[in-house]
This record gives C-alpha cells, structure tokens and sequence, in this order.
C-alpha cells in the first residue's frame, strides 16, 4: 500500500496547504489580523508547503518501484501547484 | 472436469433465477447493464425536456410554455443528466466491465451493487413523477439559496430534489466503496498494480473521488432540508445563516463531479485508442500521473463558479490558477493519445469515429473551460448561454461521446453482435453536426448578454442565433434516435461476433461472448499469458466448482493469491432494504415523521440481516497446489477495507459540517448570537469518558457501554440546546451534537451485534467504535472552538 500512497502523497500536502492556507486567508481577514502579519503568516505557510513538498520527490526517487515513475511525476506535479496556486500570497491584496 | 460440466455447474451456482427472481439478481452483469439501461431512458426523459426547452427559446416572445412550467424543465434536463443519467451510467459501465477485466468473477459486495440500483430507480422515478405532476423541483439543478429555501419555493418541488438526490447518491456513494474495494483486491493472480488495465487506474481515481466528493452534497442537501422541514436557519441570513454556504458545499461537490463524470470517458479511450491503433498507450505511467494529479486539483476550483460573489481576489487567484493548471494534466492525456495513434497504425473503425468526435468537441469545450477559469473574462459572461455553451462542450465532448464509442466497442462483448458500420455512421455525423449547430452559436448569444435559464426574450439579433441552436438541437435528437435505432438492430440482428472481434488482448475478451454468470471459469493468472480456452479449460485458480460463489482476493499492490473470497448469492435483501429505505424517503417527503423511526428500525434489521452469509473462517484449496484463507481467516477481508473508506466518507461530511459551523462563524451577519447554550459536565463528561473506552477497548461489552455513554452525552447535549430555529449558532451545535448522536447511535448497534461474532467481524465494528468516539469527542470540543471563532470575528 505505500506505495500507493507515494503516488498521492505530493497532491495530499497540497490539499492540506490548499485547507491551511485559504483558511488562514480567510480566517485572518474575517478577525481582523494586521495584513503584514497575516502575509507573513501565509508566506511561511507557503514556505513550508515548498519544503514539505519536496519530500514525496525524495521518496520516490529513492525506492525504486514499477510506479515509482508514477509517483514523481506526480509528486512534481503536486510541488509546481504549490507554487504556482499560492503564488498570490507574495504579491496579492489579502482581504 | 471437462470445460461444458464446469460451465454447468460454474452456471448452476452463479445464475440469477429466472421470472420473479430476476429482481433478486446481484450479479454485476445483471446489475451493470440495468444501470445503463435505466439510465439510458433518464437520458432519452432528459433529452425530450431539452427539445422543449429548445422549442420555447427558438423564437422572441414565445408562449410555448409558461415561465413556471419552463423553470420545472430545466431544472429538470440538468438534474436528470448529471445525476439520473451520467453518473450512473458509468457506474453501470464500470460494474460490468471492472470484474472482467481485472480477472474477478463479481464486484466486492454484490448486494450492495443491487442495493444502490434499487435506490437510484426508486429516487430517479419519484423524480419524474414530480414532473409528471407538476411538482417537479424549479430553482435550477444547483438549487441555490434562498431561492430554494421555504419561504421562496414553498410545496413540496425543492424536498423532491433534495431528498431525491440524497437518496440517488446512496447509489454513488455504495458504488464508490465497491470499486475502490473490488480494484484493490479482487484481481486476477499476478496482475499486479502496474499491470492493471489503465481503465481501472482511471475508476480506482474516480471512487476516490465520489468517495470525498459526495459527501459535502449530501450535507449540504440535508441541512437545507432541515431548514425548510424544522426551521434551523443555516441559509438565511436574517438569522445567522449565509447563502454562499451552500454554494461552497455545493460546489464542493460540483466541480469535482464535472471530472467525476470526464475520467471515466477518459479511461474508455485510453483503452479503445491503443487497441485500434495497434500500439499500447504510449505514457502510461505519465497518465497514471495525470489521472491523479486532475482528481486531486479537481477539488481546488470549487469556487470558479462563485467568481463573481465579493470574495477577496487573493482566494480568487488560487481557484483560478488551479483551474487553469487542469488543463495541465488533461492535455498530457490528450497527447498521450496523439502519440498512441502517431505511434500504431490507426484504424477508423466507427468507435474511432466517436473518439474523434470527441477530440473536436471536448478540447473546443477545454479552451473555453481556460479561458472561464480566468476572473476578468468569467466576470463578463457569469450566468451566460456562454456557460451553457460551454459545459455542454465538456460534457458532451467528454462523456457522451466517448461513451458511444464505448457503446460500439463492448457491444460484441455484451449481446455477442458486432456492428457492422451502415446507419452507424450516418448517427454518428448527425449527433457530431447536430450539436455544434446548437452549441457553438450559444457561445455568441452569451457574448451578446443572453443569461441562462432565460424564459423569454425580445433583442431580434438573439433570435437568428437562438433559431439555429433549436434547429440544430433537433438535429442532434434525430442524431440520437438513428444511433439507438442502430444500436437496437445491432442487438436483435447484428451478425455473430467473434471472440476478441478488435484484436484487444485484455481479460474481458477472454470470457465467452456473451459473458456467463461467472465471467472466468478459472481465474486467470497472468503469468500463464490467459486467454479464453485456457480459461474455459480450468487453466487457472478456483476451476473446480465447490458449491459456493467463489473468486480470488489478492495483495493490493503486487497481485499475489491472499484469500478466496466467498460472495453472496442472489437475493432479495437489497430490493426489501431499499423498498424500506425509500419508504423513510417518502415519509420525510410527506412530512409523516413519525413512521420515520420504524422505517429506520425495518432498514437497520434488514442490513444485519445481510450479514448471515458470512462463511465461517476456513483454509481451502484454490487449485495449482495453493491453499488459501477465505475472507474470514484472511485478516484483510473486503468488509474491513470497505469500513475504512466509509469512515473516510463519512469523515469527509463531518469536516463538510465542522466547515460550515466555521465559515458562519467568521462570515455570516448576525454573529455571534445573543446567547450561547451553557457546556455541563453532564453531557461532556459521559462522551469523554465514552469515548476514551472506545479508543481502549472497542471490542465487546466495553464498546456497547462507551457508545451508550458517547449516545447519552450527545443526546443530552442536542436536548440542552435551545433557540436552534432562531439563530445558525445553536442550529450548528445542534447539527454536530446530532451528527455525534446517530454515530454514537449506529456504533451501539454496531457493537451490540458484534459481541458474538468472530473476531474477524469485531475488528470490522471496532473501526466504527474509534471513529464514532473521535467523532464525539470532536462535538463535544466544538463548542468552544465556535464560540471562540465568533468571538474574534465580531
């Protein structure tokens, strides 16, 4: 099974970061945190989504498996949507 | 054992009984086809409400129908075709061909399959005959509120919807267990996971899918169904409660259900292009990839049909980044088929046909999904005939026809007929032009400022474009009545087909055509390269018949022999189970609560009840010198990987609801309330210690007394919470002490019912108790949690 898993690991941290990070988005604007906080707040959430999601590219690379192929690509697909969908807490008006 | 005494006896064990005993049938074959057969008359009801709607818009100022008349009818095209007639249709598919091509000789739980085909009749025929009356649901197939709330659509059409459709995705939700189950374990000996065929990769992704997407529906069609039968505002916002939240639960499910529905058309082609371009699929593992990397950003778009609703534009920029990223995934399917047909020696035979239909229509339905993922331009044409364009496009292009292809391809293998390309060939064209002239002109009409579900109109530069949309919808029905009428004549005189008439090579060309009761006469082992008269020669484990319905159960990731797993023979537990089922259905529907209670006892009775087949622990011999544990002495039985993805289904609506509380909490006007019910030991303390005895010991007498604990709490808390119709704050609390209640409530019958039985079935109820406690002891915690929430938010 873990290696079923493997193949969704990457996209699994996603979907968590994807719940923490609009979360804390939206949590923060509705209770009033002070923007720069609150982008700090979310930047680090992002941070942490890029490391944590580097970790799956790691597993797969090192256990070689019949769908070891699977899982990286995967896993890098789930690392470039990290980026790529929160990339509008660096930049972007938060509330 | 000769081959025709081992289909004899193979056949005398697994038929269905003939006459009355047809509904008794659980075999997926049986079940299968009258998934795709039922739904197939939803989609011929379905497409005759799209000709009236087309009638009414083909010219300005029609009186062809009344506008309330016109809102029943189109509320009715969406609600049929997304759930009465695509979901289940490939569900039917996929129950029908799963087993056969992954060596099986049944799905994991046949009942079950029956059971929720019984649901999906029921609930599908009381929505027609709502329409038929003049009671059919009119506020759109996503029901927004406050449209659909009591006091703007008062009668009965909204609870027609939402109990209907709560009850219809019984079905969804019964099938995804299934075929996550039957996938994992139930395959041929060897077939390993990177052997599997790719169209079970594709349904493996999509159970998953139904599996966390349905629920939110589910929720939110109950809470909504509070609201209008008891009063608990969750979406009104004079009292707490919020519209947009039941965009969000519904969406939730929505978007997803839009992949749901594409993936497995998408599994159809992966397998028919290799076949007709004699070349495997080039990227098969970049397609499993895709597969799941399209399932997972599926869930993270939900809000790209809630652009226009004032949310902030950072939370808009990751929908609509994930929306676009989609297409990432969707075109490295497409190439990989482009590269199939560059690589082999394409043959244009008419599912090919079909296949290219569907490259036109869904990769032009694919650009304009693009180009609405973005804010600016869905800004413009939100609500549009431009949406409406488009999701037929979609939809159309990435079901319809790769499920004609389908059609055409598996028909040898279901009625033994192959087509023979005369009048197939001439729907084909018909459906292709027919919906093009309807659709692509649509597009034009929404640039123009043509919204949707518009009754009437008056601007003469709509009319051109809306007269050659009716004509061409037209065109497309007689498109669809050439194809059935082919598909009829096909059926009754087709000439004989042989067997593996496409040159295929998978398992399900390898059983007779058509296909017995028991699909395999041996299960196949894929070291032997199988193929039908090895089969039907016993070449392969369990070839010698022993009384029972038996098939191989095997290790998820590498296909070895684990166990023999025993399955039900026919019966009529899942017709009385729904019979009853659909009975509280309608009771709810009447507002007659209380024959609620005993209804629910009568379906509770009945489904333990189906546990009586249960063969007691045994080590047997599979043949080829392996013995193997059945079911019962593996430790890995179907039931207990089936308990966990419940649980995780269950979970989903859990969090769907602790979500909703949360999002009141921090967005709706008029929090927090005046006044929050008091927390007392008296109900905290009997669930927390419920619980922790539950998490210890969740066997046995302990776990009968730690949900009765966990029920009394609850239910204590659920009575102490006053002004639940006043205000969404108590309404909440109320929905999660209750949620805790029925869990609590479910895991003492549960346990009551395992005490005597082996341990294999108390490890099976133990998984429940864990889960019914951390449930508890979440509602008992949440209180605080909401209150806190609100109070920062004020």
């Amino acid at each position: 099974m873990i290696q079923i898993v493997r193949i969704i690991l990457g996209f699994v941290l996603w979907s968590g970061f994807f719940l923490l990070i609009y979360g804390a988005q939206a949590t923060g604007c509705a209770i009033g945190i002070d923007p720069a906080r609150l982008r700090l707040v979310l930047i680090a959430a992002l941070g942490l989504g890029v490391v944590a999601g580097v970790w799956p590219i790691v597993l797969a690379r090192r256990h070689a498996s019949p769908l070891s192929n699977s899982a990286l690509l995967a896993s890098y697909a789930a690392l470039g949507a990290t980026v790529l969908v929160f990339s509008g807490v660096l930049w972007m008006k938060l509330c | 054992m000769t081959p025709i005494r081992r289909h004899k006896e193979l056949d005398r064990i697994w038929k269905t009984p003939r006459g009355w005993g047809r509904l008794s049938a659980v075999n997926h074959t049986v079940v299968g086809r009258r998934f795709m057969v039922t739904s197939l008359v939803f989609f011929a009801i379905g497409g005759l409400l799209a000709m009236l709607i087309r009638t009414q818009l083909a010219t300005r100022d029609s009186a062809f129908m009344e506008p309330g008349t016109y809102a029943q009818v189109f509320t009715m095209h969406g609600t049929i075709m997304m759930f009465l007639f695509a979901i289940p249709f490939f569900e039917g598919l996929a129950m029908y061909l799963l087993p056969k091509m992954l060596g099986a000789r049944d799905l994991a739980f046949p009942r079950m399959s029956a059971y929720g085909y019984w649901c999906y009749l029921f609930g599908g025929s009381i929505l027609i005959v709502a329409l038929l009356m003049g009671a059919a649901p009119d506020g759109g197939w996503f029901m927004y509120t406050p449209l659909s709330s009591s006091t703007y659509t008062p009668g009965i059409s909204a609870d027609v919807w939402l109990l209907g459709i709560s009850f219809v995705e019984i079905s969804a939700m019964s099938a995804a267990v299934e075929f996550l189950v039957s996938i994992l374990l139930l395959r041929a000996g060897g077939m390993s996971l990177d052997r599997m065929p790719i169209f079970a990769w594709y349904m493996l992704v999509v159970a998953g899918m139904m599996l966390v997407g349905f629920p939110p529906l589910i929720l939110g069609s109950v809470l909504l169904e509070t609201e209008r039968a008891l009063g608990l505002p969750f979406f009104d916002p004079t009292r707490g409660g919020d519209p947009l939240l039941w965009q969000h639960l519904f969406w939730l499910f929505g978007h997803p259900e839009v992949y749901i529905i594409f993936l497995p058309a998408a599994g159809v082609l992966s397998t028919i292009i290799p076949v007709f371009s004699s070349h495997r699929l080039v990227g098969f593992r970049a397609v499993v990839a895709a597969i799941v990397t399209m399932g997972f950003l599926s869930f993270g778009l939900w809000v790209h049909h809630m652009y226009t609703t004032g949310i902030p534009h950072l939370s808009l920029s990751f929908f609509s980044i994930a929306s676009a990223l989609v297409a990432v995934p969707t075109a490295v399917q497409i190439f990989a088929w482009f590269a199939t047909m560059a690589a082999g020696r394409p043959r244009f035979s008419i599912p090919m046909l079909h296949v290219g239909g569907f490259m036109f229509v869904f990769v032009f339905g694919g650009l304009s999904g693009v180009m609405l993922a973005m804010v600016p331009f869905n800004s413009q044409v939100h609500d549009t005939q431009f949406v409406v364009a488009h999701l037929h496009y979609v939809l159309v292009g990435g079901f319809i026809f790769p499920m004609m292809a389908a059609a055409y391809y598996w028909l040898p293998h279901m009625c033994g007929r192959q087509p023979v390309q005369h009048l197939s060939h001439a729907a084909f064209w018909t459906v292709f032009g027919g919906f093009n002239l309807t659709f692509l002109g649509m597009h034009l009409t929404g640039l123009l400022g043509m919204t949707r579900r518009l009754y009437s109109y008056d601007d003469p530069a709509w009319e051109v474009l809306n007269f050659i949309s009716s004509m061409g919808g037209f065109v497309t029905t007689i498109g669809f009545a050439l194809l059935a009428l082919d598909l009829i004549l096909l059926v009754m005189f087709g000439k004989r087909a042989r067997r593996d008439p496409w040159g295929a090579g998978t398992l399900e060309w390898a059983t007779p055509m058509p296909p017995p009761s028991y699909a395999f006469a041996a299960i196949p082992v894929l070291e032997d390269a199988p193929d039908g008269r090895r089969i039907a020669a016993g070449q392969g484990l369990l070839a010698v018949p022993r009384g029972q319905l038996e098939t191989l159960g095997v290790d998820p990731l590498t296909g070895a022999p684990q166990q023999i797993v025993v399955l039900p023979a026919s019966t009529f537990l899942p017709l009385w189970t729904a019979v009853a089922t659909g009975g509280i259905y309608l009771s709810l529907l009447a507002k007659t609560y209380l024959l609620v209670p005993p209804l629910a006892l009568v379906v509770v009775v009945l489904f333990l009840r189906w546990t009586r087949s249960t063969p007691p622990a045994q080590v047997l011999d599979a043949g080829r010198g392996i013995r193997l544990p059945n079911q019962s002495a593996s430790g890995a039985a179907p039931s207990l990987w089936a308990m966990r993805f419940v649980i995780a289904g269950d979970a989903t609506a859990f969090a769907s609801l602790l979500f909703g509380a949360g999002f009141l909490a921090i967005s709706a006007p008029g929090w927090p309330p005046p006044g929050w019910p008091e927390d007392s030991v008296r109900t905290i303390l009997p669930v927390a210690v419920g619980a922790a005895i539950a998490l210890l010991r969740p066997h046995g007498i302990a776990a009968v007394i730690a949900q009765g604990l966990i029920l009394a709490g609850s239910a204590a808390a659920l009575w102490r919470i006053e002004g639940a119709t006043d205000h969404a704050a108590p309404a909440s609390l109320a929905a999660v002490a209750a949620y805790a209640a029925l869990h609590a409530a479910i895991g003492l019958v549960i346990a009551a019912w395992a005490v005597k039985r082996p341990r294999a079935e108390q490890d099976i109820s133990a998984q429940w108790q864990r889960y019914a406690a951390i449930v508890g002891a979440m509602s008992m915690a949440f209180p605080i949690v909401l209150r806190l929430l609100s109070s920062a938010a004020a």
